[in-house]
């Protein structure tokens, strides 16, 4: 799941500052990865997604054979590969401390008010459900367990909305305390006693040495130290983990979207135009 | 009014799939060719609507202006609306693609009867009645379509009593169906003044009107 990265790059970045830069690359593979929770999710729902593609044949027969066979090549181009998607009303949830965090909006400005909010573990089953209150946010407190978790959102009026928050994005989870073996996470007993006199290994090594050596003689251990850095990364990092937790999931319509979807109409307009040109037309020779 | 996926039973999208098929089959029948740049405008126009959005409630509603495309396309307002919804599913994430079928004849399907219904007063030679057609050209659908959308919920096994849910959708989409039928209202008066054939030239064959069969021949 590209989810690991995300928890685990920045936090595998603490030692050594240089090992921030992996930690940024790390951040931004969710965003280009999006396909993995959405399939799963297209699985999921009741019916295979070529269903509506049906009422297209029967179009066929007078009238707008373009247009209909028009949209069932986009359908059937589509659907196949198709990462399920996003919904009218959105929920992202992120690691909070100790709790899971989730939002719920159909648009920016515009919460999800009195909804229901539901948290399924791996195998759907239902561990918890709140309203999601007057802002749309609400806070669970995290389950204990492993795997991913899901979040749905039902807001009324068949308004569903859901959120798959991997497993190593949970609170607390192995990946991001021990788990990491980052570019910069050496082993603490090499850093220690190890001189490091060669250069090859100098580069995540010396780095996180540099990071532990001061404190140490004031009297903290390297593992308290890593603890405390490692909690003021997170604090400083999670509102970054929110926004791409946001952008990854599609999030609300924008320009593009819409200026796309006009482009789409006055294409297909044209193209049915075009194929039902009669060559004896007034004013079209052919 | 956009029913997102998974929400749905597989019997009441298989029932939306079909009666949208008819509808498809009797709307594309009646486009013609000079109509064709007509629909796409409509479609453009139904596919950036959704965007105004209406906050009420715990919901958030927004324009459809679907009774505009069924008073200016009629039984065409189908692949209109089809084609809007499929845009808006791919590239909003509003409803989604198994429930287009659903989702098309719920708001096509009444689009598609005021507006054959309530033509014949918005052609009319009163304004005042030409003004009050047209309001409830834009008002009604909306209307209908939520209790078709409640009822979609319902047969899915949506908990509560159908009364109480429908209730609840039509107080819900109340706000949002006054707003369309002033918008429509202004519309019907502006067309009749500026381009009366806009309200006249749509594709109205005689026959029965995809779902509406109460739409007697004319000629």
């Amino acid at each position: 799941m590209r989810g690991n990265c995300l928890a685990r790059n920045p936090l595998a970045a603490v030692p050594g500052t240089r090992g921030a830069a992996p930690g940024l690359t790390g951040l931004r593979a969710p965003s280009s990865g999006a396909a993995g929770p959405r399939g799963r999710r297209g699985d999921a729902t009741g019916l295979p997604s070529n269903a509506p593609t049906a009422p297209t044949p029967g179009a066929v027969t007078l009238g707008g054979p373009a247009l209909a066979a028009f949209a069932l090549a986009l359908c059937s181009a589509i659907a196949p590969s198709a990462p399920a998607f996003a919904h009218a009303v959105y929920v992202f949830a992120y690691a909070n401390g100790d709790e899971i965090c989730t939002e719920s909006y159909f648009t920016r400005k515009n919460r999800v008010v009195d909804g229901r909010i539901a948290m399924q573990d791996a195998s759907g089953t239902e561990i918890g459900s709140a309203s999601t209150g007057a802002d749309g946010n609400r806070c669970f407190p995290a389950p204990p367990g492993e795997g991913d978790l899901k979040f749905v959102v039902l807001a009324g009026e068949g308004h569903r909305g859901e959120f798959t928050l991997p497993a190593a994005d949970r609170p607390g989870a192995p990946s991001a305390a021990e788990g990491g073996a980052g570019p910069g996470r050496a082993d603490p007993a090499a850093t220690g006693s190890g001189p490091s006199p060669d250069g090859a290994a100098a580069d995540g090594a010396g780095a996180s040495g540099e990071a532990a050596s001061p404190g140490a003689p004031a009297g903290v251990s390297e593992e308290t130290l890593r603890a405390v850095v490692r909690e003021e990364l997170k604090a400083q990092i999670s509102p970054v983990v929110r926004a791409l937790a946001e952008a990854r999931d599609g999030g609300t319509p924008g320009l593009r979207e819409i200026v796309g979807g006009l482009g789409w109409v006055a294409g297909v307009c044209g193209l049915v135009l075009w194929l039902k040109r009669r060559p004896g037309a007034p004013g079209r020779k052919d | 009014m956009h029913i997102s996926e998974g929400v749905l039973s597989a019997p009441v999208l298989l029932t939306g799939a079909a009666l949208t098929l008819a509808g498809l089959a009797a709307g594309l029948k009646a486009v013609k060719d000079e109509d064709t740049p007509k629909a796409a405008v409509l479609s453009a126009v139904f596919f950036t609507a959704s965007l105004i959005h209406v906050n009420i409630g715990p919901s958030s509603a927004h324009l459809i202006l679907s009774g505009l495309i069924g008073l200016m396309m009629g039984r065409a307002a189908f692949p209109v609306i089809f084609f809007g919804l499929l845009l808006q599913g791919i590239l909003f994430g509003f409803g989604g693609l198994t429930t287009l079928g659903v989702n098309t004849f719920t708001m096509a399907g009444p689009a598609a009867l005021f507006g054959t219904l309530l033509r014949p007063g918005v052609n009319g030679r009163n304004p005042a009645a030409a003004s009050v057609s047209g309001f409830m050209c834009g008002a009604l659908p909306v209307l209908l379509s939520g209790l078709l959308a409640g009822a979609a919920l319902y047969f899915s096994g949506e908990q509560g009593q159908y009364v109480a849910l429908a209730w609840a959708v039509v107080a819900g989409n109340l706000p949002v169906a006054v707003i369309e039928g002033i918008v429509c209202m202004f519309c019907v008066s502006f067309f009749r003044k500026v381009r009366p054939d806009l309200l006249k030239s749509a594709a109205f064959a005689p026959g029965a009107a995809g779902p509406s069969p109460a739409f007697s021949p004319a000629d």
